[in-house]
């Protein structure tokens, strides 16, 4: 979640106690309930394009927690959890590892800046990338034991984002950040992919992706995001000027995983900051671009959800959805249904007030359908869909009888809101959803 | 409680009254040291003398007094932030001699800014705020008063300590029919370069782990003081004060990822001048008129980026205000007696920032903020009452928005209007004890950082209201006799209740913003046991916080206030005696503090700590000079107030000083 706001004074946390109470007083009344407490109107067919199945789904969900100053991990066991169940209380195993885990003069345990990584480890392993602390953390969810830790960092403040596994003893992680005082070590630059023994925590490649980004502003970082890891690696580009106070137009960069070297750099222009990337089937990649936060009035036009076709020799985007103009720009949460529908979440604002908002996407016809509204602005934050499970997971922070909310797509394309889950009850909410 | 003369000294004679120059106050002298302001309760006294041969640093010595926490970044010189019952550092009223200082650009005093040489004396009056301030702020007061010409002196003081430290301060007195003054220099220059045990980003593997040395964390210090005083008339006398400090130091950043080329500057100069005027009218009454002038400058730059991204930022603040003081004696006899208090005051403060990389000026914010007050102190036989109440109006608006592109930060002119009121009683049947108690409603406005110091990572909230806060205190002070042991004690308690507490609240990974969001509930203890004997000193202090989040989020409802521990004790030891010509001073002191949450979400801990000290000093008085040689943290313990930044470990300091009387002329 980036630059999220909250009601900034007690005025407009009072609104929104009125607002909560007014929505008490009338679920009481007959007729006067929320719709989106029971089943929501809007829906679509052919839900998550697969014969549920729990037993082959994900087993468990990882949150991260956190307010920007310390970062919780918690899990969720999804053993007990069949098809279509959003009102059963699962195992939950909270705060199994916080930023307080370690005592330390130095350094956190966990930064305030988690995420979690898009890799695919042995034995349903969740991968934490502490983009504070330049390090990597992987985590048996089983146990909630820490099982590897590995610096990224090459002695400087290199930020990572994400990391994908090319295979068991290669790791490929992201780095947004450029050291200002390279050299000192091989493959310290930054502002690069780069291939990690993660055994031994040695960095084996490099690709520099400030040089690959050419014919733009000088200086301008390609600052890579997430990644995705088919037949070729995907990386969307955020294009940040080395102040960080405006971003050209996004890129996504193409590289060969063998050695890294750059094949191709798709302009997305006029769109900007893509920061997430799925797959949506085999062939066609889904972008998830939040538009340009240091340019507010323009932001809301450059902000989209691009599809790519990646099938071919030459990827190009072939579908762009915008935002949603009611709503506001798309955040980074978005989650695959089918080859059809996306989950989205649009960002609220404080001026004027308008909350966060769950929709689902068509990629078919640009159709956007709004689920449910958060209970304040940028309220929500982590998103999953779960199609072995017909449900969706949604991260809201500050809601009090649990941060996760769970939705059900029920087989005929109805949507259903289920019993909310507190992942780390009493405790910070969640950010960052990633299930394995 | 005495009078205040800003002109003589005041006398304390044998039967416990208080002669001041041209009149004489007759009453009950306070158990233990006395302040010089009316209306206080909870009430530390450090005198310039004492601060001088005890301690190395004003930090040092505030951070061992009860309800009075300081925190730091770094080693000797290092900036040095006071907070008082838990309070926040801007929750703490600065007052330069008798001018309460406006600082609204929400830059608090650096306590490393205070020469100690140029120190008369320094009083911390936790939670009730004295009559002169004008106000209740939510922790307590902090009053600075410099040091008085006295005849024709001089001293000088040479020191040296470790991580490269070096510090020299002069000070001269000159007196004439005019009147007198002091003035003096402080230069300060250390390296820094303590060893610590690094731990990169890996808190899980230990393989990794190195002793490194602090870089880029070295300091520059450059500062002096003036005090000038003298009448006009035997009724009439004016004062002038100034406080100059420069610093210019590494901006090491946290150690995970240390800075090597970030530098930090800063340059504040104050300027108080005062008049007052006795037996005005018929009724007898004081009239004090203190002017104050503000300037700083400060610049962040940090061109490559090490911590995070390529900036450069400075920031110009300039203030000033004015506030008018009459003191009435409606009534004074030597079993009852009833003063009124009023207090009238106005200020402005500009602050305007640019960030030099990307040549854009942001938008200058003006303040201006008046107050009035009204207080009443009464005596009757062993009772004392004081009341206080008053409002404050402050005005603020952004006064150039050509560059002004905030999506948060919607500028907005306003108006806040805040007051405060305050009830006291103290009873002190006989001499050597007394026991007071206190209500009171505190606040503080919004700062302009807070508002509209957009920076490269925080931004201001111009919709942010008062801090307000309730509190109750109860407390008692005493002293006996026991043979030959003279032994005096004080205990307090205190309750507060704060709401719309201004915090930053994380907006993402790199941005906060300031908000209205907390509530608390603070209870706390506080007390002092000293014994003196035959030349033999023992103290021991105690201070309990116990606080909770009221806020309601989740997340942080119920928890502990981060970086408030919970306990904390302090024992010393001090043995003067005399070795021939010489006069030697040996002492020992222990601090031990609790483990405290570092964040909101109690997620964080640092352990408790104890950090032992020990020196000695030698002074002979003909001629006058002296050696000090103190070692802190004797136990070379690894401690720190905020994670990421360690603090020094064992440390020498060794310290030559001279003093020259040419006499009184």
């Amino acid at each position: 979640m980036t630059a999220q706001n909250f009601p900034s004074n007690p005025t407009q946390w009072y609104g929104l106690h009125l607002r909560l109470a007014l929505c008490l007083v009338a679920a009481a009344l007959p007729g006067c309930f929320d719709d989106t407490q029971g089943v929501v109107q809007a829906s679509y067919s052919g839900p998550f394009g697969v014969a549920p199945d729990p037993a082959q789904g994900a087993r468990f969900l990882g949150a991260v927690g956190g307010d920007y100053k310390s970062s919780v991990v918690s899990v969720i066991d999804l053993a007990s959890v069949a098809e279509g169940d959003v009102q059963s209380t699962p195992a939950r195993h909270s705060a199994v590892l916080h930023s307080g885990s370690q005592v330390g003069a130095t350094a956190l345990a966990l930064s305030g800046d988690v995420v979690w990584a898009n890799a695919d480890l042995p034995d349903r392993h969740l991968l934490a990338v502490d983009r504070g602390n330049a390090a990597l953390i992987e985590l048996n969810p089983r146990t909630g034991a820490v099982v590897r830790q590995v610096s990224v960092s090459t002695s400087f403040y290199s930020n990572p984002q994400d990391v994908v596994v090319r295979d068991p003893h290669t790791w490929l992680v992201s780095r947004m950040n450029r050291n200002p005082l390279a050299g000192s070590q091989v493959f310290d630059a930054g502002d690069d992919v780069v291939a990690l023994d993660p055994s031994s925590g040695a960095l084996l490649a490099r690709a520099d992706l400030s040089q690959a980004v050419t014919g733009t502003e000088a200086g301008l970082l390609a600052a890579p995001q997430r990644m995705v890891l088919t037949d070729r690696l995907y990386v969307p580009l955020a294009m940040f000027k080395p102040n960080f106070k405006g971003q050209d137009h996004a890129r996504l960069a193409v590289l060969r995983p063998d050695d890294l070297q750059v094949e191709q750099v798709i302009g997305l222009a006029p769109i900007r900051n893509c920061v997430n990337i799925q797959v949506i089937t085999p062939g066609r990649l889904l972008l998830a671009c939040q538009g340009s936060f240091q340019m507010p009035t323009e932001q809301l036009a450059q902000s989209a959800l691009v599809v790519v076709d990646s099938s071919s020799a030459t990827p190009q985007p072939v579908k762009w959805i915008g935002a949603p103009p009611q709503g506001g720009p798309w955040s980074r949460d978005v989650a695959v249904l089918d080859a059809q529908w996306v989950a989205a979440v649009s960002l609220g604002s404080l001026q004027p007030n308008r909350p966060d908002r769950l929709w689902l996407v068509s990629l078919v016809t640009g159709e956007r359908r709004p689920v449910q509204d958060s209970a304040q602005p940028f309220g929500y934050s982590g998103l999953w869909a779960d199609p072995q499970r017909r449900c969706v997971w949604l991260g809201e922070t500050q809601r009090k009888d649990g941060d996760l909310l769970r939705f059900l797509i029920t087989a005929t394309g109805q949507i259903a809101v289920g019993a909310p889950v507190a992942a780390n009850p009493g405790g910070l909410g969640t950010l960052e959803l990633m299930a394995r | 409680m005495v009078a205040l003369s800003a002109a003589q000294p005041a006398v304390a004679s044998e039967d416990g009254a208080v002669v001041l120059p041209g009149k004489r106050v007759k009453g009950k002298r306070p158990v233990g040291k006395g302040a010089e302001l009316d209306g206080g309760q909870a009430v530390t006294v450090v005198t310039g003398q004492e601060l001088r041969e005890h301690h190395a640093e004003l930090a040092e010595a505030l951070a061992q007094l009860p309800g009075a926490q300081v925190l730091r970044t770094g080693g000797v010189g290092s900036p040095a932030l006071l907070s008082l019952r838990g309070s926040t550092v801007e929750q703490v009223a600065i007052l330069l001699g008798d001018a309460v200082l406006d600082l609204a650009d929400g830059a608090p005093l650096d306590l490393s800014d205070v020469p100690l040489l140029g120190v008369d004396r320094v009083e911390i009056y936790r939670g009730l705020a004295p009559l002169q301030v004008g106000s209740q702020p939510l922790g307590g007061t902090l009053r600075l008063t410099l040091r008085r010409g006295a005849g024709s002196s001089a001293q000088a003081t040479a020191a040296m300590g470790s991580y490269g430290t070096h510090q020299g301060e002069v000070g001269a007195s000159v007196g004439g029919e005019w009147g007198d003054g002091y003035a003096g220099l402080r230069w300060l220059e250390s390296t820094g370069n303590f060893p610590y045990l690094a731990r990169g980003g890996t808190a899980y593997v230990r393989s990794d782990d190195h002793m490194r040395t602090r870089a880029n964390n070295d300091l520059h210090r450059l500062g002096g003081v003036l005090s000038l005083q003298g009448r006009w008339s035997p009724d009439s006398a004016w004062t002038v004060h100034w406080l100059g400090s420069g610093l210019e130091q590494g901006a090491p950043g946290a150690a995970v990822f240390p800075a090597l080329h970030a530098r930090y500057s800063q340059n504040r100069q104050i300027l108080v001048a005062t008049a007052s005027r006795d037996h005005l009218g018929r009724l007898d009454a004081r009239a004090e008129l203190a002017i104050h002038a503000v300037g700083r400058w400060s610049e962040v730059e940090d061109t490559l980026g090490e911590m995070g991204f390529p900036w450069r930022a400075t920031q110009r603040m300039l203030g000033g205000g004015a506030a008018g003081l009459l003191r009435v004696p409606l009534v004074d006899r030597d079993d009852r007696q009833l003063t009124l208090h009023g207090r009238v005051g106005a200020q402005a403060t500009q602050i305007q920032g640019a960030e030099l990389l990307s040549h854009t000026d942001r938008p200058a914010s003006l303040r201006q903020s008046g107050q009035a007050s009204l207080g009443a102190l009464g005596r009757l036989g062993a009772w004392q009452a004081t009341w206080s109440g008053g409002g404050e109006l402050a005005h603020q608006q952004v006064t150039d928005l050509r560059q002004y592109a905030s999506s948060y930060s919607q500028p907005r002119q306003d108006t806040l209007p805040a007051w405060h009121t305050a009830l006291a009683l103290r009873w002190q049947p006989q001499d050597h004890w007394l026991v007071d108690a206190a209500l009171r409603r505190a606040l503080r406005l919004p700062n302009l950082q807070e508002m509209f110091g957009d920076s490269a990572t925080v931004i201001g909230n111009p919709q942010l209201l008062s801090e307000t806060a309730s509190s109750a205190e109860l407390g008692a002070l005493g002293k006996t006799r026991m043979g030959p042991i003279a032994v005096t004690g004080e205990l307090r308690g205190h309750a507060t209740w704060a709401e719309n507490l201004i915090q930053l609240v994380g907006l993402g990974p790199h941005q906060a913003m300031y908000q209205n969001v907390g509530q608390a509930r603070l209870l706390g203890a506080e007390a002092t046991l000293a014994a003196d004997w035959n030349g033999l000193r023992g103290e021991l202090r105690h201070t309990t916080l116990v606080t909770r989040d009221q806020s309601g989020r989740v997340g942080y409802d119920g928890k502990v206030l981060p970086m408030r521990p919970r306990t904390r004790w302090g024992g010393l030891a001090r043995w003067q005696t005399d070795l021939g010509s010489w006069r030697s001073s040996l002492w020992a002191s222990l601090d031990w503090q609790a483990g405290a949450f570092v964040d909101a979400a109690n997620l964080v801990v640092t352990p408790a700590r104890t950090l032992a000290a020990a020196g000695i000093r030698l002074s002979t008085s003909q001629p006058s000079i002296f050696v000090d040689l103190r070692v802190d943290n004797v136990t070379n313990a690894a401690v720190y107030d905020l994670i990421g930044y360690p603090l020094a470990g064992r440390t020498l300091w060794l310290q030559l000083g001279w003093h020259a009387d040419a006499g009184t002329p």
